[in-house]
This record gives structure tokens, C-alpha cells and sequence, in this order.
């Protein structure tokens, strides 16, 4: 059951209307039964791991919250391995044994669709673990006591609208909504069915239409001149970036209908003016996790470590930034997959940012000696170009199939010219309309948010007007047999 | 702590931010400004700013309490540092 299918819709329509017709107190618990068979949906026998996954955690947040703080750091390790060993069983496991094939064909009614004779990764495994992993540092570290029940521990990880793709939800920030009552509020359920909507624009009139450009390019990048490698890897920037914060705006909007706010992951990062910037803005309960838990203890250990004003004539801050970052940037990658095409996606962020930390004083310097201000329009355009240039480099490795595929598209880019490949005209031109719409609403977001407002305009009339034309424009242009989100695989 | 010694640790602190992280052409900061979400300071970069705080005090502030919400204003950051002030 696909966010963009109508299936979902529907089964969207009948779990928030039968939600309210329930007494306050008791909905949590539909909604916990409605996550259950939103997953079911998908391959049903991942929920008998899932829910065991749950109530073993369930209790070993207990137990590690009743050791002193000073003593649990062992525990905590163990309950980490635990949970690893579990993502990277499923993660991982084909590719470090191809050959080895499980036949599960005997067992037609956990797998209705299609037999499958090799590891999958069990849906929302990645996110699921993460979230848990937060979950349990933030009990070690004394700053939330762990949840007693057991429902609402469960519905906080499989609460539907975040289970497939996150957001990786901090403890924080969503048990204590699962406590409340949430009355109807007209607000919100409002602001969700238009993010709902702003989601399907973003999914089914721009990320599925590039994807067809994109997949036609990149899956015979033998056959193509660089011209269309470059103009195949520009769209995929928008298609990934359409792809997952499409499936981000439904499933916020669809948290929304319930009284939930969840975390947002995306702050148009094709306008950010830094690399640092761009993190800031991108998958931003993923890079938060990995600042929060990754980077900053490995960057705090180092500082205990390195008692020296420097080494090597540079700073020991400048050291302790690079190790941190470096590491955090390849689990990153291999976060997303196994092979070298992720490792490198995540290198080469570590690169840019530890580049950006080591020059920033020669780059301060650089600026006053030129006069040019941090503030002035042209000098925040060049940055916002120059990011995405970098950023645009990055995706060739994400979407190449391969190490040798990324480097031979990257030699056609820079060698190879010629005619742009199409063999329809309308999937460029859609294409390209997707794109301007996109960053056309996003420009007004970031630069006058308060200006030009369509959907929350103050005239019921430019509402709905806004409301119709996004819905015949899904209509219109969109594709609406794209398949899955990108993430799903991760 | 009294008063006058809780300005000065605020302007010390300040003073530090200002040098290390903020240019002269960006809007000035006060106590409240938020340093890290609003993206003055680089969430990234605060492991210096700790250094700083732990080698001026004197004190050891644990790395699971140096979190950036902790670290996002300088009222914040003092009353941080006072909790582990002797």
C-alpha cells in the first residue's frame, strides 16, 4: 500500500474517519491497529519480526534505565550490537553472500505477490532501528525515562505515516503527543490534507515524470553523449529530492489528520549556501541523528584526547573536525547500501565539509581583502550555485549502478557533447514545468514567505483556486504507474 | 552567582561567539539570539565552543548534556556551565 496509490487514500479516509468516531482515550489504540495492517499490507510476515523487535526493546529500555548512569554504558553497547546485527543481517546479507538463496516459495500466504528466493530487506527496518537507537542513548543518557506502555511504545514505532521511510522521530518529540488527547482540530486537519496534496504534486508530476527521463539515460549510460548524462544527472537531483520530500509532505500531512506533528525533513536544500547548509536542510532527522549520536561523541572524545594546541601545524579542532566528520559521513553512506558508489556519496560530503572547515578563515580572509559582503544577493546566488554544483557531482555516484558506471558518466560529462537524447518531447517538457513549479514555490518559501501565498491565503476564493489547479494539474501531467519512492529501498 | 558575575560570564561567552563564529556584517546577537538553529553557529563546530567553556571554567561538562539545544543561546550555554560550576 504505496503512499501514492489510491488504495492508501482510502485506506487513509476510513482509519481517520472511524478514528474520530472513537472515544479519545481509546484511539490510540485503532491507530496502533491500523499500523499493524498498513504493514501487514506490504509483506506480512515482517510484522512477527517487527512486533518482536518491539517488545524486546520495550524491555531493554527498561532495564538499562534502571543502571546507574556512570555504570550503563556497557548495556547500552549491547543493546546497540543487538540491533545492528539485526539491520545489517537483512541489510547486508546478499551482498556478502549473493549465492546463497533462501526458498521461502512454500509459503504462498505470507507472500502473496511474488515468491522470493532471496534476503529483503524488511520494510522501515533502517528507520525502525535508528529511531529505536535514539531512543535507547537518550534513556542512558538520563534525558527521557523510558515509556511503561507498552502500546503507546509500539505505536510510537510503527505509527503508520513514519514507518516506511521516517521521519527518524526522537522520543522527545513523539511520545509525549501519544499521551495527549487530540481532539478534532479543523487547523490541522486542513494544513494536512494541503500537504497531502503539495506531497502527490511533488511525487507524481515531478519525481515519477524525471525518473522516466532519468532511468532511460542512466540504465544504457553506454549509449549516451555527456550533454544528456549531465541533463539526466540534474533532473535526478530534483527527482530524489521531489521523490522523498513528496513522501515526507504525506506522510506529515497524513500525521497531521490524526492531531500529530511530526519532524520535518526537508528546508529547500537546493537554496542552501553551504555544503554544511545543504545537511541542515536535507533528510534532516537522518543528519541530526548522525550529529547527535555519531559525530559529537566521537568529536567529544578526540577533544579529551588531543591535549595539544596542534599537530602537523594544524589546530587540533581542524583534526578532531575532520576524524568526527569523516566517520560520520561514511556510515552515512553505508547507511544507504552496501558498495562503493554510497561509501563515495558519503566521502565526498566528508571532503567538502572538512575542506570548508579547514580554508573557513582563508575564505573569511579572501572575502573582506575582495569587500564582498556575506549578505549581498550576488555573493548568496554564487553560493547557492556552487553548492549545488557540488551537491549535482554527489548524485552521479548515488544513482550510477556502479563505481565503474559513476566514473565512465562523469568522463562523458566532461569529454563527450552533443544533442540532448529525447524520444518523447513531453517528458522533458513536463519535466522541466515540474521543476520550475517546485523551486518556483520553494523560492517564495525561503525569500517572501510572507508574500504571494496561495493555499493559506486569506480569500477562501485563491484557496480553492490554488487547491483545484494543483489537483488537475496531478491530473494532467502526472504519472501515475511511477512505482515505489526511492527511499523505500534504504 | 550574583548579578554582576553572571553578565560578565555572558559577555565572555558572547564575546567568544562573536570572535569565532560571526562576521561583522551579519545583524548583531543578544543573550537570546539562537545560535545554532538559526545557523550563526555551525552545529557541527561546537565541540571548540565546549573546549573553550570547559578550559575557561575549569569544569567538565558531559558530552551527553553538550547537546545543541543546550548550546543554542548564550543564556543557555551559561546556565549549562553553572550547573557544573563548584
Amino acid at each position: 500500500m504505496l503512499f501514492n496509490s489510491i488504495i492508501y487514500l482510502l485506506f487513509l479516509l476510513f482509519v481517520v474517519i472511524t478514528y474520530y468516531c472513537f472515544p479519545q482515550r481509546i484511539r490510540w489504540i485503532w491507530l496502533l491497529v491500523a499500523s499493524i495492517g498498513y504493514y501487514i499490507s506490504f509483506i506480512p510476515i515482517f510484522i512477527a519480526l517487527l512486533g518482536c523487535g518491539v517488545v524486546i526493546n520495550f524491555f531493554l529500555a527498561i532495564w538499562l534505565a534502571g543502571i546507574p548512569e556512570k555504570k550503563n554504558s556497557g548495556s547500552l553497547i549491547l543493546i546497540i550490537f543487538l540491533n545492528i546485527i539485526l539491520l545489517a543481517f537483512f541489510k547486508y546479507f546478499n551482498t556478502f553472500f549473493p549465492d546463497f538463496h533462501i526458498h521461502l516459495t512454500g509459503t504462498g500466504h505470507f507472500f502473496p505477490s511474488d515468491p522470493v528466493n532471496k534476503m529483503i530487506l524488511p520494510l522501515g527496518l533502517s528507520y525502525l532501528i535508528f529511531t529505536l537507537l535514539s531512543y535507547h542513548i537518550e534513556v542512558k543518557r538520563k534525558n527521557i525515562q523510558p515509556e511503561t506502555h507498552i502500546g503507546y511504545f509500539s505505536l510510537y514505532l510503527l505509527f503508520f505515516p513514519r514507518i516506511a521511510q521516517g521521519p527518524i522521530e526522537r522520543p522527545q518529540q513523539l511520545i509525549p503527543q501519544l499521551h495527549q488527547i487530540h481532539p478534532f482540530n479543523y487547523n490541522l486537519f486542513s494544513d494536512g490534507l494541503k500537504q497531502i496534496l503539495w506531497g502527490f504534486f511533488k511525487k507524481l508530476v515531478v519525481a515519477d515524470r524525471l525518473a522516466i527521463y532519468v532511468n532511460a539515460i542512466y540504465n544504457n549510460a553506454e549509449e549516451h553523449n555527456g550533454t544528456s548524462l549531465l541533463v539526466a544527472t540534474f533532473f535526478f537531483a530534483f527527482q530524489i529530492y521531489a521523490d522523498f520530500s513528496g513522501y515526507t509532505d504525506i506522510a506529515l500531512g497524513s500525521a497531521k489528520l490524526f492531531g500529530f506533528n511530526l519532524t520535518d525533513n526537508f528546508k529547500r536544500p537546493y537554496f542552501a549556501t553551504s555544503i554544511k547548509d545543504f545537511w541542515d536542510r536535507w533528510h534532516i532527522t537522518l543528519s541530526t541523528w548522525l550529529r547527535d549520536y555519531i559525530f559529537l561523541p566521537i568529536a567529544y572524545y578526540l577533544s579529551n584526547r588531543l591535549k595539544k594546541e596542534s599537530y602537523l601545524f594544524v589546530s587540533s579542532q581542524k583534526w578532531i573536525y575532520l576524524i568526527g566528520i569523516m566517520i560520520t559521513f561514511t556510515i552515512c553512506g553505508i547507511w544507504h547500501g552496501v558498495g562503493w558508489t554510497y561509501l563515495i556519496w558519503g566521502l565526498l560530503f566528508g571532503v567538502y565539509l572538512s575542506y570548508a572547515n579547514w580554508t573557513k578563515d582563508l575564505s573569511k580572509k579572501i572575502r573582506k581583502q575582495l569587500h564582498i559582503k556575506k549578505t549581498s544577493p550576488y555573493y548568496v546566488f554564487y553560493k547557492i550555485l556552487l553548492t549545488f554544483i557540488l551537491v549535482l557531482f554527489t548524485w552521479i555516484f548515488f544513482r550510477a549502478s556502479s563505481l565503474s558506471q559513476a566514473t565512465m558518466i562523469i568522463g562523458k560529462i566532461f569529454t563527450s557533447s552533443g544533442p540532448v537524447f529525447f524520444y518523447s518531447p513531453y517528458d522533458l517538457i513536463y519535466g522541466i514545468f515540474g521543476i520550475i513549479v517546485l523551486m518556483a514555490a520553494e523560492f517564495k518559501r525561503e525569500f517572501i514567505p510572507e508574500h504571494w501565498t496561495i493555499l493559506y491565503n486569506r480569500y477562501p476564493a485563491v484557496r480553492i483556486a490554488g487547491i483545484v489547479l494543483i489537483v488537475i494539474t496531478i491530473l494532467l501531467t502526472g504519472v501515475f504507474d511511477g512505482g515505489q519512492f526511492i527511499y523505500f529501498q534504504f | 552567582m550574583d548579578e554582576k558575575n553572571l553578565i560578565e560570564m555572558k559577555d565572555l561567552v558572547l564575546n567568544y561567539i562573536i570572535k569565532e563564529y560571526i562576521d561583522e556584517d551579519e545583524e548583531k546577537i543578544t543573550y537570546d539570539t539562537a545560535l545554532i538553529s538559526s545557523g550563526y553557529v555551525d552545529s557541527f563546530s561546537m565541540v571548540s565552543l565546549l573546549v573553550f567553556l570547559e578550559n575557561k571554567f575549569k569544569i567538565k561538562i558531559p558530552s551527553s548534556k553538550a547537546t545543541p539545544e543546550a548550546f543554542n543561546t548564550v543564556n543557555k550555554i551559561v546556565d549549562l556551565v553553572n550547573q557544573y560550576i563548584k
